[in-house]
């Protein structure tokens, strides 16, 4: 139950912190920076089917939050975690100095496949034919530099905290297992 | 010793996104608005203090970046006082001239509105919403559908969703906010409605309706959700629709909606 709790709380932090926080702070952004780091860091730290079983509460609460249903963030998370986890398993199995920085601008890089996620899938006015230039369009754009940015070195704080926070759960769930036994 | 299909991770993804997709399209209201309500309810005093937090540090921030720009805007500011006080001039002589015919017509006096100030405490980020949250909800006696206004009578949207503590508003930007909108100068009528989730616009103008760059566009008070008066934006681009029936414009609010952090919701329109 203190396990739960905890997870709980972790991931209510993780919600606010972008809503009523990053959110207010940088309003030009239109994406959710933190929460997309955050799903390529669990992702790193616990793989795929584990993430996924707390990534999906979190990208959840926050889309019924803030749109009052399941939307872009839940499905794209899916994917976006998915493809973490493919990808550090074949191509890039360390997790220390460049190879961090590589996962970190990879979760930078997710910010452009959000937009477009949402533009493509999400848009209730007309999508543009002209996908090319639209894509030009947000690319240099001044908030897709900003989101770019931040998404990048939240990755960092976001990759250790969750790393952090598995390891402690673990010597909970350790020590409660060696008092019952 | 080889996995079966249905043990991979690729399969669980696709099961996971299918019943996700699922839901999206179902988008079942009486399980997601309990959870809604539940949670902007009992974090609601986190998210005061993060906002709070979040506010001073932009406050802060362009307090900074803006000292640069001091000068310039001073000498703005001169300028537009001097134009705003023989405006005020010609505005106070107005209201006396409206007060006695008023009088002499035996009229009410112009409908004031029951105000309640609320706080900003979060903000959609997607390109798909266009909403953020306030600190009052049912408890204090916020409808759906009630108008939020800031201090100078400008309309920023509407009351979408309420929960007993806090409520979402949708801007005028948000491609579901319709509303009707009146030109001050013309008395052009026509819908504003939220176009793409960035910018507003005056839609359905009637032909034979003239449209001037620069007019004042207020609501017209039609359909009964939304007070006669209020400012929506003025009028920039002038085009026709896209079957050529219509004329349509876009608007330019007064009010930067991504700097909003305290709003009024109009609870009562009748004069007090």
């Amino acid at each position: 139950m203190k396990v739960f709790f905890l997870r709980f709380l972790f991931i209510v932090t993780i919600l606010f912190f972008e809503y009523s926080f990053l959110d207010i702070l940088f309003p030009i952004i239109t994406v959710p920076v933190l929460l997309l780091s955050t799903v390529v860091a669990w992702t790193l730290v616990a793989g795929f089917p584990r993430a996924i079983i707390f990534l999906l509460p979190l990208t959840i609460i926050f889309d019924c939050v803030s749109l009052g249903t399941i939307s872009a963030l839940t499905l794209y998370a899916v994917l976006l975690s998915y493809a973490t986890g493919f990808f550090s398993r074949r191509l890039l199995a360390e997790r220390r100095g460049l190879s961090m920085a590589i996962y970190a601008f990879f979760s930078a890089i997710n910010v452009l496949g959000f937009m477009l996620f949402v533009k493509i899938f999400f848009q209730k006015n007309d999508i543009s034919f002209f996908l090319l230039s639209e894509i030009a369009t947000a690319v240099f754009s001044w908030q897709f530099f900003l989101s770019f940015f931040l998404s990048f070195f939240l990755f960092f704080p976001a990759y250790y905290s969750i790393r952090m926070f598995e390891e402690y759960i673990k010597n909970i769930v350790q020590s409660e297992f060696s008092r019952i036994r | 010793m080889q996995r079966k299909f249905t043990q991979t991770k690729f399969f669980q993804a696709t099961i996971i996104f299918s019943v996700l997709c699922l839901l999206f399209v179902v988008s079942p209201q009486w399980l997601i608005h309990p959870l809604r309500t539940v949670v902007m309810t009992v974090t609601l005093p986190a998210q005061k203090v993060l906002s709070v937090i979040a506010f001073e540090f932009s406050d802060t921030f362009r307090f900074f970046s803006s000292i640069g720009e001091l000068k310039e805007e001073n000498e703005r500011l001169e300028k537009e006082r001097l134009k705003l006080l023989t405006q005020n001039a010609q505005c106070v002589d107005i209201e006396k001239e409206n007060g006695l015919l008023r009088r002499e017509l035996e009229i009410a006096p112009r409908e004031k509105f029951s105000l309640m100030t609320a706080s900003v405490i979060g903000r959609d980020p997607s390109g798909t919403g266009n909403r953020f949250s306030i600190d009052k909800g049912s408890m204090h006696g916020i409808e759906k559908g009630m108008a939020v206004i800031v201090d100078a009578g400008v309309l920023v949207g509407k009351v979408a969703d309420v929960f007993p503590a806090s409520a979402s508003v949708i801007l005028l930007t948000n491609p579901e906010s319709v509303l009707s909108g009146v030109a001050l100068d013309t008395e052009a009528e026509g819908i504003v409605r939220g176009e793409h989730g960035l910018s507003i616009l005056f839609d359905m103008v009637l032909q034979s309706n003239a449209l001037k760059q620069g007019d004042t566009i207020v609501t017209s008070g039609l359909g009964g959700d939304t007070p006669r008066g209020l400012i929506i934006g003025t009028l920039q681009e002038i085009r026709f629709s896209h079957d050529r029936l219509f004329q349509q414009a876009s608007l330019i609010s007064p009010v930067r909606f991504d700097r909003l952090r305290y709003v009024f919701i109009i609870k009562d329109e009748y004069p007090r």
